[in-house]
């Protein structure tokens, strides 16, 4: 009996050894080639976002038309509206509710947008950050909605969701069908210089403010065959989805103010003086130097007023998708023309004393360059106008945008400053290009309009000042971010509510992406022909990153899936290095045949040369980062000259992880670099060379601060 | 750039206008001051003093350079890191180290301000 247990033990263990080591089942895998294309990705292609990334022949969106009278109360720092909204349903479809944004809502003092952000107490903190975070009293802020009416009068039945309000109509919006309400409201203006904002005031010592003014007025969402109704509610960051329209609207004002806006000024007669009518005159006509049309000295003077009269200015905007303006009774003016093909474009400043010299300097040729370079990789401004403010944040509306800077009290200001301040008028000037004609969905994807305009941004300040300082945008700038903590770190499409380090994420990433595509990848001719297909084909419409990712290829024959897929949907980091090298001649062997002959002495150096034979290389390059990207290479020779090599990114198509190329020459190699001038965002350049170089960041400097 | 100047201007009530013309000279003693009051090594479990060594700019970034000699083997290193903190409260400072090979990164705060990394 003993023995036939034993049996039974060994055998049970014998099998089931067996089976583990015997079976054939295998685990498969999925399409992870590098190179996939990105059909499971991108919404299929249909008659409105053709497969060629062109709006289709079935493409409609609607359009919505302003009437408003708005009041700036100077006194208390509130707005007072009243608005008649005409909303064109273009589509094919039969709407039941329309919904309208109320962003000042994020404002208000049971606002979820506080809710929603993690905080602790931290050790110690300053006495601005203190009376920043722990306010003494919360502001009340938010839409005070009066009414909603229909044109007779009558309520219209709303239902509010926080910052998005719904009009529950008693009939639908047929396709084809206007639908025209009214809305009364009024609001707090937030002071945006300690609550932060968009817009905003900012208070002087003086006792005056400076108005920056927007999201003023509730304002419809957009409709259309991506997204249903664009309702996310505006929880702060990720900014706006709006339709394009026609704007009338008078604006009253202290008396003594000066005002610039959106649209077309129709009464000047009534609101300017005639110094400032026969001053703006001339800047009309002056294409060379800017024109002063209130100066410093009168603007001086006006700060001491107080005027208790008003004055109502009108204007009329045709074709754009949002109103903002600025006013202040503080304000210098001045203004140039512009030539854009043509056209005579105005460019023109805002600014309050504080920002001169700064401002006086740089603003409007910021604007006037902008309007420039961005006309010519696009398309022609289409507006008369563009502004800028002195308004002390980074932000954009169409035709008016509100930038930061001043000089310092003894009005001197450093290189920093300055071009700071250039940069952020350039970018924000430029939006009106990306996203405010060519309209695409901030509120889904911020990279669309901030990284298209961050990229164009670096041709402007190039063209403003050749050697301007960019720190954002090269490949070398990204690298930081892309090889930090990965927990940190969200693809490039998410949504912009939901990513950490915004800036690189949205506007840094995505722009050197073009950049690259630009320089490395495409070439100049090549991409600055589909961007500019891109942008043509999506002006005043709304275009869907498959919409851009589409043009690209289609107007250039490059199939850059590859790139989209690597750098927009994943976190993962260029790292293209050296392995090995392998070094042979040549010597002719037995029947006629040529053998070659491994030198294997260490490094690139021959023991011995044969003058009769070239030098052959055979040398495999690795890739530990996960990034798809050409092999460009340095060969550097013994007599000096060096000689580059670009293997275009399908080379990895087969292996991802290394690649071996022959490259012969009838000189000898001394030295060969990877991406010697740093175009892929390399994160890890230790292995870019063979041989390698042993030296560090850290060496360097050692010895430099010694030497 | 910006913010490790708002921190020493409003410790130090200096004005450091850093890579402008009027920068402050001489201002190496300053950063030397702030880093040994909020950075600190302990090697081996043994508080370690580093020579500041200088700094340079990239950018808008500052480069420092910061070395502690004769340590023959690094089994572990304690960082407490309270740069910038005071006065941003939200700011977020990423340790990345390579130690013989190894690489280990991690990312410290208002709350949680020193770190043990072992080798």
């Amino acid at each position: 009996m003993k023995k036939v247990s034993t049996l039974l033990f060994s055998f049970v263990f014998i099998t089931s050894v067996g089976f583990a080591q015997e079976s054939i089942t295998k685990q498969g895998h999925t399409n992870q080639n590098k190179f996939k294309q990105l059909k499971e990705e991108l919404a299929t292609p249909n008659s409105q976002h053709t497969a060629s990334g062109a709006p289709g022949v079935d493409y409609t969106q609607q359009k919505v038309d302003y009437e408003m009278d708005i009041v700036l109360d100077d006194d208390n720092q509130r707005i007072y509206g009243n608005e008649t909204i005409r909303y064109h349903n273009n589509s094919k479809d039969d709407l039941e509710y329309l919904w309208v944004q109320l962003d000042q809502n994020m404002r208000a003092a049971d606002s979820k947008t506080p809710d929603i952000q993690p905080n602790r107490i931290p050790k110690k903190i300053s006495k601005k950050a203190y009376e920043r975070n722990f306010p003494a009293t919360a502001f009340d802020g938010g839409f005070k909605i009066e009414s909603v009416t229909n044109l007779d009068g009558s309520n219209l039945s709303h239902t509010i969701n926080q910052t998005m309000m719904r009009i529950n109509l008693t009939a639908p919006v047929r396709s084809g069908e206007t639908f025209e309400f009214k809305i009364k409201w009024w609001y707090n203006i937030n002071n945006h210089r300690t609550q932060g904002g968009r817009s905003g005031y900012e208070h002087f010592p003086d006792g005056n403010n400076n108005y920056v003014i927007a999201q003023f007025y509730p304002r419809m969402c957009v409709y259309d065959n991506v997204e249903g109704w664009q309702n996310d509610q505006f929880w702060g960051r990720s900014e706006f989805a709006l339709e394009f329209g026609d704007f009338t609207v008078h604006i009253t004002t202290p008396e003594d103010h000066l005002l610039g806006a959106t649209g077309v000024l129709l009464n000047e007669e009534e609101v300017l003086t005639k110094k400032q009518l026969r001053r703006l005159e001339k800047a009309k006509k002056s294409f060379d130097k800017i024109v002063i049309i209130q100066p410093q000295e009168e603007a001086k003077k006006v700060e001491k007023n107080k005027a208790t009269r008003t004055k109502t200015w009108k204007f009329k905007a045709t074709n754009v998708r949002d109103y903002a303006f600025a006013s202040s009774r503080k304000f210098i003016w001045d203004g140039m023309a512009v030539d854009i093909n043509g056209k005579t474009v105005m460019a023109y400043s805002y600014y309050s004393r504080e920002a001169n010299p700064l401002y006086g300097d740089h603003s409007t040729k910021a604007v006037a360059q902008t309007l420039k370079t961005y006309s010519e990789y696009t398309f022609d401004y289409p507006y008369h106008k563009a502004i800028s403010v002195d308004g002390q944040m980074g932000m954009e509306y169409p035709q008016i945008c509100f930038n930061p800077g001043r000089p310092d009290a003894d009005g001197t200001y450093s290189d920093r400053v300055k071009y700071r301040m250039i940069k952020v008028t350039i970018h924000e000037v430029g939006h009106n290009f990306f996203p405010m004609i060519v309209n695409s969905d901030e509120r889904q994807w911020t990279w669309m309009d901030e990284g298209l305009n961050s990229y164009m941004e670096m041709l402007a300040e190039l063209a403003y000042d050749k050697d301007f300082p960019i720190t954002r945008g090269y490949p070398k700038n990204i690298v930081k971010y892309m090889s930090g903590d990965q927990s940190k770190i969200a693809p490039i499409m998410s949504k912009g509510d939901h990513v950490y380090s915004f800036g690189n994420n949205a506007y840094g990433k995505p722009a050197t992406a073009l950049w690259i595509l630009r320089e490395t990848i495409m070439g100049k001719e090549l991409f600055d022909h589909a961007f500019k297909t891109y942008s043509q084909r999506w002006k005043f419409k709304h275009p869907t990153p498959a919409d851009f990712f589409r043009s690209m290829e289609d107007a250039s024959a490059m199939d850059l899936d590859w790139f989209w897929r690597g750098w927009f949907y994943t976190t993962d980091v260029t790292d293209i290095g050296i392995k090995s090298v392998k070094k042979y001649q040549t010597k002719t062997g037995e029947e006629e045949n040529i053998e070659f002959v491994e030198d294997t002495t260490k490094g690139l150096s021959f023991a011995t040369s044969d003058a009769n034979s070239k030098f052959h290389y055979e040398i495999t390059y690795n890739k530990p980062g996960g990034l798809v990207m050409p092999i460009i290479v340095e060969f550097t020779y013994k007599d000096g000259t060096t000689e580059r090599k670009t293997y275009p990114a399908e080379i990895w198509r087969y292996n991802d992880q290394e690649v071996t190329k022959v490259f012969s020459s009838g000189k000898e190699i001394t030295n060969i670099t990877v991406d010697p001038d740093l175009e892929t965002a390399d994160v890890d350049t230790s292995n870019n060379h063979f041989p390698k170089k042993e030296d560090t960041k850290f060496s360097n400097f050692k010895k430099n601060m010694k030497g | 750039m910006d913010d490790i100047e708002v921190a020493l201007n409003a410790d130090y009530e200096i004005d450091l206008q850093l890579t402008t013309a009027k920068e402050l000279k001489d201002n190496d003693v300053f950063f030397e001051k702030y880093l040994k009051k909020t950075l600190q090594f302990k090697v081996n479990d043994r508080l370690e003093e580093y020579t500041y060594i200088g700094k340079e700019y990239d950018g808008e970034l500052v480069y420092f350079y910061l070395e502690i000699e004769n340590i023959q083997k690094v089994h572990q290193i304690e960082v407490s890191n309270k740069i910038l903190l005071k006065h941003f409260p939200k700011q977020e400072n990423l340790i990345k180290s390579k130690v013989g090979g190894i690489h280990k990164s991690v990312l410290l705060d208002a709350t949680k301000d020193a770190t043990i990394l072992k080798y």
